[in-house]
């Protein structure tokens, strides 16, 4: 310390000057120009991000977005933030990556500046979910986003609306929000199941949980699928049959049905109790009951919903008196993934 | 005195009856006109539709079912159920027959006794408290003429031509209006047909047992008297729902039978015993 001194005080005074000068420049000007030169790199990665997702180079987005977000900082308020989560959100969703994409979706609605704007990530999701054809979780985000949006006279507002209704979504169809998008986020409500194609010749498609297996000559069925837990606790069919049903007379009659424990006055089945549910983006009328034996009852679930003319029919019913949890499991699992092809 | 021997006769006359089953549900043509004979009464003229005139609330004092008049004004039939106990003989000496009940409407009520019945006797399982099925009838007779034109039972029918037909029951079930009413269930079906026991979808609870089980013609007017419900079909939506869905899929291994519950009698099983008491009744009229 005591040597940089007496250099210091031994040099010239002009040259003084300049290294006084070029300190200031360098502990002043140097930070504002170096950020400078960020911002001016972060505002044109922005632009290839942009630009990039509108090419559909899906890929190369999720990396500048990653690039972005890492040089933004994990805990950046900077509102640049949830713009590129919502892009990486997407160009995820194209790359068939739902779990991160949803991920990005939900920190991006964290990130929002205020209720509309956060209405507009809920409905971001909402169409991830339709492009998904994951009608509960569409409906969920839609209803979320007309409630952030605060009033149908809002443009948000106004198109959440339109949305509810062209899905024929539940005014309470955010009840599940939270289950639905519980993280990480598990397509169809679980991806434990197997993927099914061919059902009804590739007409729909559901997921079963691990262990079930579907009785092979079933899959060649036009109309006709059963499928049954490798421990034989529980049995499920899975019929379409022509026609509509009348789904929604169901379900208010059904609705109006006090929940029985026990048999109802000249009743065949026990603990009869129904109400609505979805399958896939349809409105199903979801019915639980028991059948009584010889022996215990079996217990059991029935989804039914109606689409393009024809009816879907999963029931499940339990092989031995415990099961009925995985049977009424089951049920709604295979008809909460029900998806129909385009 | 002489009544008392004239109901004799009657019932030897129909246990005779009851030895020749060969004959039974097939004695002449299918008859769809309904009701026919005598002129209706003021009771009967109550309901805008003559059937239902014929129809009533049959009450004991712990049953409460539904009857109907055939063959004769005098003439009541019902399901055995409601008028015997557990012994199978008549809980009570007398029963109240109101035709065309209706709450809150003046209709008469004639004491009714039971005259005959199927050979029914309760089972153990409560659900099963209605079988056997095609013994659970049972003829009554009014103390005094009603004067209701009465309804007329199908004849030379066999069992097998309900198959696929369209079928109306009409009752005062307590699932609808707590059966003040009397009400119909159009159209339901049979889904199960074996000698003298029809299984049906007709919808009813308590107090549908004793309601006539019509065919329906092509325009759903009701045609020919059938047979004689003894239960009624689960009433509950999601219910029945359920087993539309289980019967459906009788062939899946680990789903057991199950069908609506409803369950009538065929005419047939009671169409000779109706036919005497009827005679019986003219026999009485005339004395």
């Amino acid at each position: 310390m005591r040597t940089a001194t007496r250099w210091l005080a031994g040099a010239a005074a002009p040259a003084r000057l300049g290294l006084i000068g070029g300190l200031i420049v360098g502990l002043v000007g140097g930070p504002n120009a170096a950020r400078a030169a960020d911002e001016s790199d972060t505002a044109k990665a922005f632009t290839t991000l942009d630009q990039q997702v509108d090419a559909g180079q899906y890929a190369a987005a999720d990396k500048t977005a990653t690039r972005l977000l890492d040089a933004l900082g994990p805990d950046s308020t900077d509102p640049m933030v949830g713009r590129v989560l919502s892009d990486r959100a997407r160009a995820r969703l194209m790359q068939g990556h739902a779990a991160d994409a949803v991920d990005d979706y939900l920190k991006a609605i964290a990130h929002a500046d205020g209720p509309q704007d956060r209405a507009a990530g809920y409905l971001d999701l909402a169409t991830a979910m339709n492009r998904l054809q994951l009608g509960d979780h569409a409906c969920a985000a839609i209803r979320r986003a007309y409630d952030e949006a605060g009033s149908e006279f809002t443009p948000l507002g106004r198109v959440a609306l339109d949305q509810s209704k062209a899905l024929n979504c539940p005014a309470f169809a955010d009840r599940d929000f939270a289950r639905l998008f519980e993280l990480p986020f598990r397509l169809g409500a679980s991806t434990d199941g197997t993927a099914l194609t061919g059902l009804y010749g590739d007409a729909a498609y559901t997921r079963l949980p691990t262990g079930w297996t579907i009785d092979p000559p079933a899959l060649d069925s036009p109309d006709g699928v059963d499928a049954r837990s490798a421990n034989g606790d529980a049995v499920c069919a899975i019929r379409r049959s022509d026609g509509p049903a009348p789904i929604r007379t169901y379900v208010d009659a059904v609705a109006k049905e006090d929940v029985v424990r026990g048999r109802r006055p000249n009743g065949v089945l026990l603990d009869v109790n129904g109400r609505e549910d979805r399958m896939g983006l349809q409105r199903t009328v979801e019915v639980d009951f028991a059948v009584p034996t010889t022996s215990a009852p079996l217990p059991g679930r029935l989804e039914l919903a109606s689409r393009l003319d024809k009816t879907y029919a999963v029931l499940c019913l339990a092989q031995k008196p415990d099961a009925g949890d995985e049977a009424r499991n089951v049920a709604r699992l295979i008809s909460e993934s029900m998806r129909w092809r385009p | 005195m002489t009544t008392n021997r004239i109901w004799l006769i009657v019932a030897i006359v129909i246990a005779l009856g009851m030895l020749a089953p060969t004959v039974r549900g097939e004695e002449s043509e299918l008859d769809q006109r309904q009701p026919q004979g005598k002129p209706p009464t003021q009771a009967a003229t109550q309901a805008s539709d003559p059937t239902l005139a014929a129809i009533g609330l049959l009450t004991g004092t712990a049953s409460r079912c539904t009857a109907f008049l055939v063959g004769s004004d005098r003439v009541v039939v019902t399901a055995a159920h409601c008028v015997l106990d557990r012994d199978g003989k008549p809980s009570q000496a007398r029963f109240a027959f109101r035709p065309g009940y209706r709450a809150g409407a003046h209709t008469p009520s004639f004491d009714a006794r039971v005259v005959v019945t199927g050979g029914w006797k309760p089972s153990g399982d409560p659900r099963l408290s209605v079988e056997p099925v095609a013994d659970d009838w049972a003829i009554l007779a009014t103390d005094q003429p009603t004067g209701i034109a009465p309804l007329t039972l199908a004849a030379d029918l066999k069992l097998d031509r309900l198959r696929g037909r369209p079928l109306a029951s009409v009752g005062y079930s307590v699932d609808v209006e707590s059966g003040r009413f009397v009400t119909e269930d159009v159209p339901c079906r049979a889904t199960h047909l074996q000698d003298f026991r029809i299984d049906h979808t007709c919808r009813g609870s308590l107090g549908s047992a004793g309601s006539p089980l019509f065919l329906l013609g092509p325009t759903d007017a009701r045609g020919a008297l059938v047979g004689l419900v003894v239960q009624g079909a689960a009433s509950s939506t999601a219910e029945r729902l359920v087993i539309g869905q289980l019967m459906g899929l009788a062939d899946v291994r680990g789903i057991p039978a199950v069908d609506y519950g409803g369950r009538a009698v065929f005419s047939g099983a009671f169409v000779n015993a109706v036919k005497i008491a009827t005679a019986g009744a003219e026999l009485s009229a005339m004395k």
